[in-house]
């Protein structure tokens, strides 16, 4: 599948969506609102305690906004056909997707785009910029350049942990609750992991590399003198494709299984 | 063009134990049954050739069409589609043929007809003169033009199926795949597209295999029919041929006086159903015979009334699968049980 | 009458016990809650405090509050508007029992599940990480329970309420955003009301939704005057009433509608 196919399948989705415009304005609406709270917290908590472990509103702001924007991206493409996956095998509507002339992983993501996610990138993006504008940044081209690809990175290892979760879907019935469990480990990189212990600093750099996502991307932009800091900035921009890479054999091995290939 | 020989699948099926320590057994070891939804199945299809593929529920139709479409990967056996393996080149056996689920919809439910065709025409590339050719035809012969601009889901279930069958037909394969193309539409709906399949079939030489319940779709588009019962190739040939073998054996529905149990044991007769006093036999030598077993059994056992049913080929095949159901029943040997240790 | 609500309560209780198996993920997943709480508790406040708290009365308001969320019963909008949607909502509407508290007792046997696979272990095993601090005085505990009814109908009646209103809408999934929103930040989930700013704790005292998580662990950790309980209580009260009425006024309106619609 090319990109100008895949973007007439996008094209198509937008245009459904376009078919019930209130009720996905209001969609948009509440979960903006939705978010807005989370940053009102946090916001509120820092009005008393100015810093976490010696992050300001603005850069956590900054960490917990890339975060969110990530995920909005990588969701957009794995979130809704990840998470119906089990539905959709049990239904025995999967087999469609291994009846066209196209690599079922990208005809199912692709068929499954999810345009809901513009509210996420709104507000994330909202903030991201305005956060960037108040922090003590100096910019360079290089930065940018960075940042882009802390955004793309990001996005893939977000995908990434989302396709891995939904390809159990072929392994086990009911995979729903496993989601939960992510967006619940996802908590812990909304504050700077170094307000936990060594062990889970370890545990989400190495194990579940979820702090690859925001807060060695931040600390490497905010430009922390720690030369280990700068190596795992660096590392965060590869961790991104090469997850996602895992999670697509994975997901293809689970297909595979489907079909009945040895076993 | 479809070669198959010895094809088999078998699942697994998970017995699920109930009840408080069943659920505690279930988490440490679950029994699970081998179900062998096609069973040494051989047969082959030439270009062109219509074929009906007919069976119970349960027999292994959809199991088949998802082995010949390379969904599925068969457990033994060898399957060729133009040559080719159809789970290992699955991509490109997919360019050569259309397939058609008749219960579940390749349409996007929210958008205009057309939306689905262009969206079809990008992912066969098909090339624009050919294309226009294919939907001229198409808007004609299944009167797609009547709604293509309206979202699918105003359309009623026949002009659904049409969109379908057009989908399926629109980048020129070589076979088309149709499983249960008909199910729950009305008589004037199902003539269309039956019609629309044979004319395909007869002028562009499009091979046709299809699954049905109903007889009718077998009768009027496919020459040929492969008959399955439990998996097993139980019949092939002609519809013709099907026809004039069974329509020497009749069937008569008996209505006795005191039902006499299973004790009726008759040469030239095979009971077919046996509801306590009423019971239906086949008979296999025409008329004359059927006469004799009822004279024959009259002087037995008092008969209240009698019917005697012409040979209507659903009927009868219908009266096939329950006669062999009652020979599986005594002997369990396609099912084994295994209890695994995770 | 009695016996036919404690009967429905019971059915949903086992209703329940279908998905036991996902007990242990949601017990990792509050103590995960709690314990990223306590982190960055510990991270703020230290061995010091600020306005008389410090880490101990936090980590005991974490547990409690978490605990208190894990009861909601607001998701009911999601039983109601799907019955309002398919029509099912007649079945209900024949059967001699009043339909909200139909569904009351309906939910009170979700909880009443969750309390005893969820929150008791939850409790039992962060008390045995952090500890845990204990109500002496009877008269706050009898408060405490009151409250934890409170919390009960009040969150009942906003979820029941907002799926009427998304009946009007037919967006229920925007609508539960903003409630969710509102929870997040009124209840004092994460960062008590202790520690807003007067505007902004003055809002949070004119909405009912201190009463879904930090009026039951205010009161529990002895937090609020003696004299000003039966104040909060009765407050509270009034809250339940007044949402009981618009929800009846809601309720039928809805009805009439539908009978005019033809379901």
């Amino acid at each position: 599948m090319n990109i100008r196919l895949f973007s007439y399948f996008v094209t198509l989705v937008i245009k459904s969506r376009m078919e019930y415009r209130g009720a996905f304005t209001i969609g948009v609406v509440g979960q903006v609102v939705g978010y807005a709270a989370n940053y009102l917290v946090i916001w509120l908590l820092l009005q008393n305690f100015n810093t976490i472990q010696g992050w300001d509103w603005t850069e956590i702001a900054f960490l917990y906004s890339l975060n969110l924007l990530t995920y909005a991206i990588g969701a957009s493409f794995t979130y809704t056909p990840m998470v119906g996956l089990d539905q959709i095998i049990v239904n025995g509507n999967f087999d469609m997707y291994l009846t066209k002339p196209l690599s079922p992983f990208l005809y199912f993501l692709a068929n499954l785009f999810n345009i809901g996610y513009i509210a996420h990138i709104l507000i994330s993006s909202v903030v991201l910029i305005w956060s960037i504008s108040q922090a003590d940044i100096t910019w360079t081209l290089y930065k940018a350049i960075y940042l882009l690809l802390a955004i793309i990175s990001g996005s893939l290892l977000q995908a990434a942990g989302l396709i891995v979760i939904g390809s159990l879907s072929f392994i086990f019935l009911r995979v729903q609750y496993l989601f939960s469990i992510f967006f619940k480990l996802k908590e812990f990189i909304a504050y700077p992991i170094s307000v936990y212990g060594t062990l889970l600093q370890i545990i989400l750099t190495w194990i579940i590399p979820l702090a690859m996502i925001n807060y060695y991307p931040s600390l490497y932009i905010f430009e922390d003198s720690l030369l280990t800091n700068k190596i795992l900035g660096i590392t965060a921009l590869v961790i991104g494709p090469l997850s996602l890479y895992l999670a697509y054999r994975f997901w293809m091995y689970g297909a595979n299984k489907y079909q009945g290939a040895g076993g | 063009m479809i070669y198959v020989e010895g094809l088999s699948k078998e699942y697994k099926q998970f017995n699920r134990a109930s009840g408080v320590i069943g659920t505690i057994k279930n988490l440490f070891s679950r029994e699970h049954t081998i179900v062998k939804a096609v069973d040494n199945i051989s047969f082959s299809i030439e270009q062109g050739e219509a074929i009906g593929y007919l069976g119970p529920n349960g027999a292994g139709k959809s199991t088949m069409i998802k082995m010949l479409t390379g969904i599925l990967v068969p457990t033994s056996g060898k399957v060729t589609v133009n040559h080719l393996v159809p789970h290992k080149s699955r991509q490109e056996i997919a360019k050569r043929i259309g397939i058609v689920f008749g219960q579940r919809s390749q349409l996007w439910w929210d958008l205009p007809v057309e939306d689905s065709f262009e969206l079809h025409r990008r992912i066969y590339n098909i090339q624009d003169k050919d294309y226009q050719k294919n939907m001229d035809i198409f808007l004609d012969l299944l009167n797609l033009k009547e709604f293509i601009t309206r979202p699918v889901r105003q359309l009623s279930l026949g002009q659904r199926m049409r969109a379908e069958i057009g989908l399926a037909l629109l980048h020129n394969p070589d076979i088309v795949f149709l499983d249960e193309p008909t199910i729950g539409l009305d008589v004037i709906a199902k003539d269309n597209i039956r019609n629309f399949i044979r004319q395909m079939n007869r002028e562009r030489k499009i091979s046709i295999f299809l699954t049905s319940h109903d007889m009718k779709d077998i009768e009027e588009i496919c020459g040929r029919m492969l008959i399955v019962n439990k998996g097993e190739l139980i019949y092939d040939g002609t519809v013709e041929q099907l026809k004039s073998n069974l329509s020497a054996s009749k069937i008569i529905t008996i209505e006795f006086v005191v039902d006499p149990g299973d004790a009726v044991v008759l040469e030239n007769a095979v009971l077919v159903n046996d509801s306590g006093i009423r019971k239906t036999f086949r008979i296999d030598k025409g008329l004359d015979s059927a006469i004799d077993f009822v004279q024959n059994l009259s002087k037995r056992y008092p008969i209240k009334d009698f019917v005697l049913q012409d040979s209507n080929i659903e009927d009868i095949i219908r009266m096939y699968y329950r006669s062999l159901e009652k020979d599986n029943s005594t002997q369990m040997t396609k099912q084994e049980k295994l209890s695994v240790i995770y | 009458m009695m016996r036919s609500y404690s009967e429905i309560t019971k059915k949903a209780f086992f209703r329940n016990t279908a998905y036991r198996s996902e007990v242990w993920l949601r017990i990792f997943g509050n103590i995960s809650i709690v314990f990223i709480q306590v982190s960055i508790w510990t991270a703020l406040l230290g061995t010091g405090s600020l306005n008389g708290i410090n880490i101990e009365t936090m980590i005991t308001y974490s547990l409690i509050n978490t605990s208190v969320s894990m009861i909601l019963m607001n998701k009911v909008i999601y039983v109601v508007d799907d019955k309002l949607k398919t029509g099912n909502i007649t079945l209900d509407l024949l059967k001699p029992i009043n339909y909200p508290l139909l569904l009351f007792w309906d939910q009170l046997g979700n909880v009443i599940f969750q309390v005893i696979f969820t929150v008791v272990p939850t409790i039992l095993i962060t008390w045995f990480l952090f500890g845990l601090t204990f109500p002496t005085n009877p008269y706050f505990i009898v408060a405490f329970i009151i409250s934890l009814f409170l919390a009960l109908v009040i969150s009942f009646l906003i979820g029941y309420l907002v799926a009427l209103v998304s009946f009007w809408f037919l967006t229920t999934f925007a609508l539960d955003w903003m409630v969710t929103a509102l929870i997040t930040v009124f209840s004092g989930s994460f960062l008590p009301l202790w520690f807003f700013s007067d505007g902004w704790k003055f809002v949070a005292e004119m909405l009912p939704f201190q009463f879904l998580g930090f009026i039951p662990a205010a009161i529990y950790m002895e937090k609020i005057n003696i004299d000003e309980i039966v104040w909060i209580i009765g407050k509270g009260t009034m809250w339940a009433l007044m949402l009981w009425f618009v929800a009846q006024l809601l309720w039928w309106r809805a009805i009439r509608r539908l009978v005019i619609q033809g379901g």
